[in-house]
This record gives structure tokens, sequence and C-alpha cells, in this order.
């Protein structure tokens, strides 16, 4: 991916006031020379909201820090798929025992993988249907969230397509291919929301779809570090039994998509993709769904019920609705209680 | 891109007793969009059928259809850029002649005329730019004057356009053979 950093500096850094001029300089020195060390710095001051410089940072940190299968042509993929079975057959009319036709049962055939494709995309379009259904952006980028949730079922097919990625892809057709000035062209964003959706899909959250252990792991360590953060909530907690597979499986296999709005979520994963290296970012998000948990403490130790707990975590983006300043805190307290584990590990 | 079944002449239960079987392990819901069917099915079950398969579908009346059954004679629809026309075809006297039937494409004024009743699969282009469909018998039943079972066939189209690209399924004896057979010049009907 071809940068060119002067001109990317000025036009981002156009019209806007000297200080957000200083902080764009900032961080896209530190892109430029040192992309491990924009971590701390997105935790500290986050990423300005400058149209277009958010899909830049989170290009360079994913491809820098999240691997994936290679991918020639995102375009020439999505057209190889499009094509009807009869433009691939040869025009030869010969008769010949092995024609494939449109009702061959045979798996082989490319009419039969035709109509299993087309299948995938009813259900895939089921679904974009209904994210953010209020978003006018949404509604207009279906087709682009369609292709760019097919190609990833085509390209893993282990995986497929689960409900649910519908909403993790809804935050890159916004940060890729909603308004404001870019500086890739139309088609180009297009292809860099798909990449940087499959990196951070198939590197980072793809293992808890495929193993239930690997959820479970994550659940027991985030059990452990509530007991060691906050005792006194995690006894509240255990006497009414409240298992986290209940309410935290959502957080993790989505992260927190679902619990936080479009505009507050970005700045937590801003923070998740900056991070280099994978265990860290895994300690980090595990770290973040705890601190949630403490800030809305008063509201669980208040609760004399399992049902009444469990609410309230089944629906934390209205039970405990936080704005943009308040997700600040929690990603500085985060930040500030995972240092103090690793400068004292007890 | 739409794939059109056309079949016709089962005559189930009179003289056969159901289509075979390796047209039905083929004939599976999910794939065909729409069914025209010459006529002669001669019973509800074989309707059913032919629904499961598709819910879009039009029928005409043969002449050995249930006599209350309420299909038309004739039916005219539009598929992609063609227009079609359906008719079991033994209302025209003489049987299975080529000119009554040509005569009969220019009546219903449609560029595809798909029509039953001869119980042999035939693919005619008329020398004024029209198509002539017949396929033929599913079950293989004889016609009214012969006890000689005909060869099992259908006909399915896929329409592209005023492109029609057609692949025929036949059974010789254990067999089934599927062709397919591209039509590009079909001039539309003004």
């Amino acid at each position: 991916m071809a940068i060119e950093w002067n001109k990317i500096s000025s036009s981002l850094c156009s019209h806007q006031p000297v200080a957000i001029q200083k902080r764009v300089i900032q961080l896209l020195d530190r892109l430029q020379q040192d992309p491990s060390c924009v971590f701390l710095y997105i935790v500290q001051y986050g990423i300005p909201e400058v149209a277009g410089l958010r899909a830049l940072v989170w290009s360079c940190c994913i491809r820098r820090h999240f691997d994936s299968i290679p991918l020639d042509s995102y375009w020439d993929l999505v057209a190889e798929y499009d094509r009807y079975p009869t433009e691939r057959l040869c025009e030869d009319e010969a008769i010949s025992d092995g024609m494939d036709h449109p009702l061959n049962p045979s798996d082989d055939s490319i009419w039969q993988q035709y109509f299993s494709s087309q299948r995938l995309l009813n259900r895939i379009q089921m679904d974009t249907i209904r994210t953010h259904p209020d978003w006018h952006l949404f509604r207009q980028r279906e087709s682009s969230m369609n292709r760019i949730l097919f190609l990833f079922a085509k390209r893993h097919p282990q995986l497929g397509y689960i409900q649910g990625m519908n909403e993790m892809v809804a935050p890159f057709v916004y940060v890729y291919l909603g308004d404001g000035h870019l500086f890739w062209e139309e088609k180009q964003r297009e292809a860099e929301a798909f990449i940087a959706f499959e990196r951070f899909f198939y590197s980072f959250v793809s293992c808890l779809y495929q193993n239930i252990s690997c959820l479970q792991d994550r659940l027991v360590q985030a059990d452990h570090l509530l007991k060691e953060w906050d005792p006194i909530l995690w006894q509240h907690l255990n006497r009414y039994q409240v298992d986290w597979l209940l309410f935290g499986r959502r957080w993790l296999q989505l992260c927190l998509c679902r619990e936080f709005e479009l505009p507050e979520l970005f700045k937590i994963w801003d923070v998740l993709i900056s991070i280099p290296n994978d265990s860290l970012r895994w300690k980090w998000l595990i770290g973040f769904m705890v601190v949630m948990m403490i800030h809305c403490k008063s509201l669980l130790l208040s609760c004399s019920s399992f049902q009444q707990c469990i609410s309230i975590l089944q629906h934390y983006s209205t039970s405990c609705h936080m704005n943009e300043s308040q997700v600040f805190q929690l990603i500085h307290e985060t930040q500030q209680r995972i240092q103090r584990q690793q400068d004292h590990p007890s | 891109m739409v794939l059109v079944l056309t079949i016709g002449d089962f005559h189930i239960p009179s003289r056969v007793a159901a289509v075979p079987l390796k047209f039905r392990e083929l004939l599976v819901p999910g794939k065909i969009q729409r069914v025209l069917c010459t006529g002669n099915l001669c019973n509800k079950e074989t309707e059913e059928f032919l629904k499961v398969i598709c819910p879009e579908i039009q029928i005409t009346k043969g002449d050995m259809d249930d006599v209350q059954s309420e299909y038309p004679e004739r039916c005219v629809t539009n598929i992609g850029q063609l227009s079609f026309g359906l008719c079991h075809g033994h209302q025209l006297i003489p049987w299975n002649d080529p000119n009554c039937l040509a005569a009969l494409r220019r009546d219903m004024g449609v560029d595809v005329l798909v029509v039953g009743h001869s119980h042999l699969l035939k693919m005619t282009e008329t020398v004024d730019g029209g198509l002539i469909i017949d396929p033929g018998t599913a079950t293989g039943a004889p016609v009214a004057d012969s006890l000689d079972s005909k060869r099992p066939s259908f006909i399915l189209l896929d329409i592209q356009g005023s492109k029609v690209i057609a692949y025929t399924y036949e059974i010789y004896g254990e067999d089934m053979k599927v062709d397919r057979v591209v039509f590009e010049r079909l001039a539309s009907f003004k």
C-alpha cells in the first residue's frame, strides 16, 4: 500500500484547527516510523476525528499486526464469483457424457456451486438488510456489505458466513465507505474495507467461532481478573451464579459491537487495532470487559436476583450507556490496570 | 438468467405410473424459476409435484386432463426479453403439423411456442425468427393410437435476455442423455 505521507498529511490537516493539526502530524509521524508505539499514543490521545484519518491508521496497523491468506485483487475475485455459469462454459457443442447442465446434482458441477452461492448470498442479504436499519449509510452500502461478507465466506469456507458477521462488518463499512474525503477512490475504498475486515476477523476473532474451548478459556480469564480487581463485585455475581457465558459470549464474539454505539465503539477498536501483538490484544480486551463491569458496579450491586443481574449485563448498551468521555475513562483505566499488572506480576 | 422448465404429457395414472426416477432426482426445488407445462398431467398429484419444483407454474389443458380442471386452453407469458406461448396442441388438426404450429405461433403473437401432444422431443426454428419447442413426454407414455412407449424427455430453457439455451434431457433405456443447443437469433415479435 503505497502512501505519500506528505501529501496525505497536508490534505488531512487542511481546514483543521491548529491543535488538531498537531495531533494529526504526531500520529502520522509515529505511524511512519514505529507503528508499535502508535498504541500508547492512541490510548492517551485517541485518533482525531478528521475524515479519512481513522481509515488510514486502521489500514496501516491492520496490515502490520494482523495476518491473513494473500489476496491479489478484490474486484477480480468479486467478478469471478459473480459470473453466471453459462459464461464460463466453453462454447463447444459436442455431445459428451460429462456435460454440465443446470440440474446436475454432482458437487463438482459449476451449476451446483452457483446455486449454493445464491443461497449463501440470500442468507447474507437477510442479515444486512437488518443491520443498523435506521442509518441511511448502511442502506446505501448494502451491496458493499453483501460483497464483503460473501467474499469472506468464499475465501474461508471452514468459517463460512455466521450470523453476527454483519454487525462486525458495519464499523468497517462506516470507516472506509462513509462520507468524507479520502485519498482512495471509491473501488479502492471497498477493497481496503474488505482487507481490514478479513484480517481483523480471521486473525483475531475467528478462533472463538471455531473452537468452543478458546471462548471458554477467555471467559475463565475474565472471571479470574474480575475476582482480582474487584472481589466484592465478583462475590456478588458469584452468589447469584451469573455465568459469564450468558453475556460474555456476545461481548467477545462481536468484539463489543452490540454493547456500544458506533462512535464510541470506534474509540475502543482504535486501541485494539493498534496493539501490536495478539496476546496483549486479548489481555486488553478481557481487561476492558472487566472494567466495563466495574463501572456499572453500583447498578449490579443493587440487584437482588439472577434475573436482574443478567438483564443488565445482556443489555449493556441501554442499562449502562457510556458516552465518549466515559469510554475514554474506561480505556485509560484498563491501560492503567494492565500496566500495573505487567509491572508487578503477582 | 431465468431457468424455465418445459414439460408435459405425463398421462399419470391412466397410461403410466410415475415420472421416471432419474428425472425425479434432478427436478428438485430451488433451481428452476418458471414451469411451463403443456398439459395431460391427468391427476392432481402430478400438479402438486410440479408446484413443489417451483411455485410459478403455468399449465394448459390437454385432451386427457380432467374436464372440470381449470387450466386454460392457451397461455401467454413474458420471460426475459421474450414472449412465450403455451398450448397443448391437440386442438390443431392435423395433429403435429409444422405449418399449423407455425400459424399458431403467429396467431398467439409470441417469440417461443411451447406445445406438446406429439410425445416426441423437438425444437424447431421457424423461418420468421420464432422457436417452437416440444418437450415430449416426461414419462414415456404412448400416444393415443399405439401401444409403443416413447422416450421420456423434457427441456430446460436458460433464458438470458433474448438468447435461449435449451438443455434437453432424454432417457434412452437405462441411460440419461443431456444435450445443449443455443438459439441466438430470435427476432422479437413486434
